[in-house]
């Protein structure tokens, strides 16, 4: 007779190592992929990861012994001591596809982070849901299991590893996520083009469909592009790292902090000259500790960047104008991309810090059919309804809606200062002078009109100095940029401890993750 | 090392700051691009000698190859 500790080690070795074949895990290998716990053994601490679920088979019983953990796998672990619930598709079952039953136990892992405050992580790769499991009325009638996910409300960070084909559950479940990342040459969409071409006629391919490069650069439906497996979890603890476990807790402070001094370097990085672009990730370098960051969505709405830093050893949230992108103005991508960073920031209470460069917002017929007027609103609705400490620097332009929709004047930031470049006002100065002289202007030509545009524009610039704002108590203070990163940390110090400080779900907290 | 400097955006070649074949330092300007009324200095990421790949008035687009040092 078998020892029942022994079958029990047996059925669980051969399920953990096998997989669904030796033959399918040995081919990924081969093809130099990971399979689904090569990742979370590479993303947890060593030895760290506790099992559940391993024993879930299909619920067809002729197929049971061909779905060992009915192609899923699923835990909990610790990532930099922290504990986390980590789960993913295996590709190596049936294509790592959706089964009534496999989600048992991704349910049960996301109720369990919920309950318990922490971070899930997800690598997906789902071939979508089974057929023929999923086909017919008992099936459907029995909900949809994205619903959970759907409820999480921001209590709990939840990260998506897009890692390979994902249709259906997966895809769901990164759009529902605060921060997705998608490995270069997999590819993220709601149905396979195998089954658009069967259904409409549409010849598409994967990467043109749902590549990272597509969903980078023109849907906004990722955060990050990894180049490879091991660059994906690299980016996960990245971002871990920066967020508390769950919305009740403070982000966690590091220990080791720089000097606080004053910078002279930040006085050189702005140019003189009005007209030339520089590039902000200078003065991202000199402000933020230990000049790293990192950038989120960087190839959507690139006139702002937005990213995760610490100062003084804080983790906050950066939305900076990048001049050398369409000059800083603003467009309807990038209110996108900075209400996702307020939402994440404000929801895991890390402060966040503008700094603004901004000659207003891009104007046209483009993005005014892009929906400017909607995107520039929703953003202002989130300054509005964030709770965390915004910090605002106006190190050059701030003209018309671009100063508000940066948390600039009158918005409610904690700390308004200007640089003593700022130039603040309605609209840029040249621009304005071609408004107000219409008429005059009319009547010349080539170089003489632009003279006598450039003429009546510093006529205009004379009053769009930070002293006039200062005079009306408009900003908090001009201030050198030298004294930047020691200001600002110094405001961050004085409010870590107020009693005001938010804590648990805000209103932003339920702002869908995708709109 | 050898490395490319490629645009980050569509722009016309406003000025072009040093010669063919010229060693330049790190930072030092190369040229300046001009788009959506703004001047956008290109600066070396590296020491070394600068081979241009423009020319002043070129329109470039976005990934383009501005110069190569080597």
């Amino acid at each position: 007779m078998t020892d029942p500790t022994d079958d029990l080690l047996a059925r669980r070795a051969r399920i953990r190592e096998d997989m669904g074949g030796a033959d399918k895990v040995a081919a990924l290998h081969a093809q130099g992929r990971g399979t689904v716990r090569d990742r979370i053994e590479r993303l947890v601490d060593p030895g760290s990861f506790i099992e559940i679920g391993t024993f879930l088979r299909s619920a067809d019983p002729a197929q049971r012994e061909a779905t060992p953990g009915d192609a899923k796998i699923g835990g909990h672990a610790r990532i930099d001591g922290r504990p986390v619930t980590v789960a993913g598709d295996d590709v190596t079952v049936k294509g790592g596809t959706d089964t009534r039953n496999s989600h048992r136990r991704t349910g049960r892992l996301l109720e369990q982070a919920l309950e318990y405050g922490n971070p899930f992580v997800y690598f997906g790769e789902a071939g979508g849901s089974r057929i023929p499991d999923i086909l017919g009325s008992e099936s459907m009638s029995q909900g949809a299991g994205m619903r959970d996910f759907a409820e999480r409300w921001r209590r709990i960070p939840l990260v998506t590893a897009i890692v390979g084909r994902s249709f259906g559950e997966s895809s769901f479940i990164a759009a529902l996520s605060d921060l997705v990342i998608q490995v270069r040459g997999a590819v993220m969409a709601v149905s396979s083009p195998r089954a658009i071409e069967m259904a409409t006629g549409e010849a598409i391919t994967e990467e043109e469909l749902g590549g990272a490069q597509v969903h980078a650069e023109r849907t906004g439906q990722i955060d990050l592009v990894a180049e490879n497996d091991d660059d994906a979890v690299r980016l996960v603890r990245e971002f871990l790292s920066y967020l508390p476990s769950n919305c009740h807790q403070r982000p966690p402070r590091a220990v080791e902090r720089e000097a606080l001094a004053p910078d002279p370097e930040l006085r050189r990085i702005v140019p003189a000259e009005r007209r030339r672009a520089y590039d902000v990730r200078k003065v991202l370098a000199r402000l933020v500790d230990g000049g790293r960051w990192l950038e989120l969505r960087p190839r959507m709405g690139r006139s702002v960047i937005t990213a995760l830093a610490r100062l003084d050893g804080a983790p906050i949230g950066v939305v900076a104008s990048q001049p050398m992108q369409q000059g800083g103005a603003l467009t309807p991508e990038a209110c996108d991309k900075i209400i996702r960073l307020v939402c994440t920031c404000d929801a895991f209470g890390l402060p966040l810090v503008f700094l603004q460069d901004a000659p207003g917002f891009l104007i046209g017929r483009q993005v005014e059919h892009n929906r400017l007027l909607y995107r520039a609103m929703m953003l202002h609705q989130a300054l509005n309804l964030a709770r965390v400490p915004r910090f605002t620097v106006i190190m050059r332009k701030a003209y018309g809606l671009a100063l508000f929709a940066l948390s600039g004047c009158g918005m409610g930031s904690n700390v308004l200062y200007a640089w003593p470049t700022a130039e603040i006002s309605f609209m840029d100065p040249e621009v304005a002078a071609n408004v107000v002289n219409a008429p005059q202007l009319r009547a010349l030509e080539g170089d003489a009109r632009r003279r006598e545009i450039e003429r009546l524009g510093q006529a205009l610039a004379r009053d769009v100095n930070p002293y006039d704002a200062a005079g009306v108590m408009g900003v908090d203070e001009v201030i050198d940029p030298a004294d930047t990163r020691l200001l600002l940390a110094e405001a961050l110090n004085r409010m870590l401890a107020s009693p005001n400080w938010p804590s648990g779900p805000g209103p932003l907290s339920k702002w869908p993750t995708c709109f | 090392m050898a490395c490319e400097i490629r645009a980050e955006m569509a722009a016309n070649v406003w000025k072009i700051e040093i010669a063919d074949g010229a060693s330049v330092a790190a930072g030092e300007v190369i040229a300046i691009l001009e788009s959506m009324k703004m001047e956008i200095p290109i600066e070396a990421p590296q020491a070394g000698v600068c081979r241009l790949q423009v020319t002043e008035g070129q329109s470039i687009q976005e990934g383009d190859v501005i110069a190569t040092i080597a």
